[in-house]
């Protein structure tokens, strides 16, 4: 095994493990950072990014396996800019330490979650990020979306008994300010126009990007093509390439998910960057 | 603080070594070792502010991956409980050259409560136990039954799904385990006597729970809490462990 521990970033706050192969190979292709997942350090859930990070470099592909601040080992700093400024500054500074390192000259972020959100950033902003796998990123209802969600409670709309029990619920259920809370929180993403914007962009520079979705995340994406539907205009195109786990959980808690999953991911980097 | 890859430079060991922010006040250094598994996860913030707390408070701090774990070398087919047995020791040692100190108080959350004791020698001044494990055997069953809930639990998954037996593995909770390991732990007790129980400086249970009252007979100071940290609630498993209160009485036991 050959890691090494990096400390960097602002007043050396941000503590990182390099995964680097012992063959040199990796100098002609890019380095994968995998981002946090959550508020889960660089381990990553059930050691995720230790085994990804470790499955790349054994087969030549130098990675990197970081806590941002505040997160795991890396101390929180102080400062004005905003969250995507300061997402944005941290990751560049993994980025700048691996180039001085390791001479890497390009990279791509892998994240779950707020990690995907945090991959999608440094993608947009940082020309030497040409790739992105994004597990459980930003979702946005489409007709079909509100079908499957809705489908039960609509059948039910047909017996009369039970659509007495649904108001009953519904009266029951709604929080004090009247409004009833179902749990699904779109305002979180982006708007959907920012999205669209930044896929724009990424594609007009020829970058890749893979997407993974989950059953874990079922109250916001729930079939196969939602996120096609959602842009229609941006697909098809090669640059992007979607899966969809309906089976598996956010977190990947069963080992047989995670070793689908890395090797989906390691497939995906092959066919684009090898 | 200062990361470190430590031991057998074949098969690294992962730590964090916290020097002391202010006038050494102790002459015991201290090793905090974690508990395995998915508890490992969840209480590693809580560790880490630990650690920050004791430096602040004038102590040196280690902390550490078993191999397997975390940073560490190796997956779990390598570990064993000699071998993180031999991690506590291994560290204990490093933890010695980094704070030019003798003397090592450890504090062991859980399932390393069992491994402490066990690593025990003339170095090891005493022992803080954090919601130790008294049983092996139902440290497995509790996170068996905790497998089994979360494989039907509709919050996690859309479909249900159903455990698949790898031969010679168990997974658990997100672990493929090593039967042989499995076996270990589940024979696995906290072994107080009167020959070693001088060494146990404090017990601290988040929830009376967790206490079968084994420490009863002798003279320890076992200190009781009233917040859960709920390690065998399945709803739970990816909560991170917040505990100020313990966090405190274990940095107070160092000044």
């Amino acid at each position: 095994m050959n890691e090494k521990i990096l400390q960097f970033g602002k007043d050396k706050s941000l503590i990182g493990i390099a995964s680097v192969p012992t063959e040199t190979d990796y100098l002609n292709r890019p380095a994968i950072i995998v981002l946090n997942s959550g508020l889960v350090h660089r381990v990553g859930p059930f050691r995720l990014g230790v085994d990804i990070a470790r499955q790349f470099s054994n087969s030549g592909i130098l990675a990197f396996r970081f806590d941002l601040p505040g997160i795991g080992d890396s101390t929180q700093y102080q400062s004005e800019k905003t969250y995507e400024e300061r997402v944005c500054n941290d990751i560049t500074s993994a980025m700048d330490i691996l180039s001085s390192k390791y001479n890497i000259k390009e990279f791509v972020s892998v994240g779950i979650c707020t990690g995907a959100m945090n991959s999608h950033i440094i993608t947009v902003e940082d020309e030497r990020v040409v790739g992105a796998v994004m597990i459980d990123a930003y979702a946005y209802p489409t007709f079909k979306y509100l079908y499957f969600r809705y489908r039960k409670k609509i059948l039910k709309l047909l017996n009369p008994i039970a659509v007495l029990r649904l108001l009953s619920d519904i009266v029951s259920s709604a929080d004090k300010s009247g409004v009833i809370n179902e749990g699904v929180d779109y305002f979180s993403f982006p708007p959907k126009a920012v999205i669209k914007k930044d896929l724009i962009k990424i594609l007009s520079e020829n970058k890749k990007i893979f997407y993974v979705y989950t059953g874990g995340m079922e109250y916001l994406y729930n079939y196969k093509n939602q996120l096609q539907d959602s842009f229609k205009s941006i697909f098809p195109t090669t640059n992007i390439n979607v899966l969809y786990f309906k089976k598996m959980d956010h977190t990947f808690i069963l080992n047989r998910d995670r070793e689908k999953l890395k090797n989906s991911i390691f497939d995906w980097f092959s066919e684009s960057f090898f | 603080m200062e990361p470190t890859f430590f031991g057998d430079s074949e098969q690294p060991l992962f730590g964090i070594y916290h020097p002391p922010i202010k006038q050494v006040q102790n002459e015991s250094a201290i090793l905090i070792c974690y508990p395995l598994f998915q508890e490992y996860t969840r209480s590693h913030r809580a560790l880490k502010q630990l650690a920050d707390k004791l430096s602040q408070s004038g102590n040196h701090v280690f902390r550490f991956d078993y191999l397997g774990t975390g940073d560490s070398a190796g997956d779990l087919t390598g570990s064993s409980i000699g071998t993180w047995v031999e991690n506590i020791k291994t560290a204990t040692e490093e933890l010695k050259d980094l704070s030019g100190l003798n003397k090592i108080s450890i504090v062991a959350v859980r399932f390393s409560a069992i491994l402490a004791l066990q690593s025990i020698d003339q170095s090891v001044e005493d022992i803080t136990l954090w919601d130790p494990i008294i049983s092996g055997k139902q440290f497995i069953d509790n996170l068996s039954d905790m497998n089994k809930e979360i494989l039907v639990d509709d919050d996690r998954f859309a479909v249900k799904r159903i455990s698949v037996k790898t031969k010679g593995f168990t997974e658990i909770l997100g672990y493929m385990i090593p039967d042989s390991l499995i076996s270990d732990l589940y024979k696995k007790n906290l072994e107080i006597s009167s020959t070693n129980i001088h060494v146990i400086k404090n017990v601290l249970f988040s929830n009376k729970n967790y206490n079968d009252g084994c420490f009863n007979e002798y003279n320890t100071n076992v200190q009781m809490f009233d917040e859960d940290c709920e390690w065998n609630d399945f709803h739970q498993i990816e909560d991170a462990i917040i505990s100020p209160n313990i966090t405190k009485s274990i940095v107070d036991l160092f000044k």
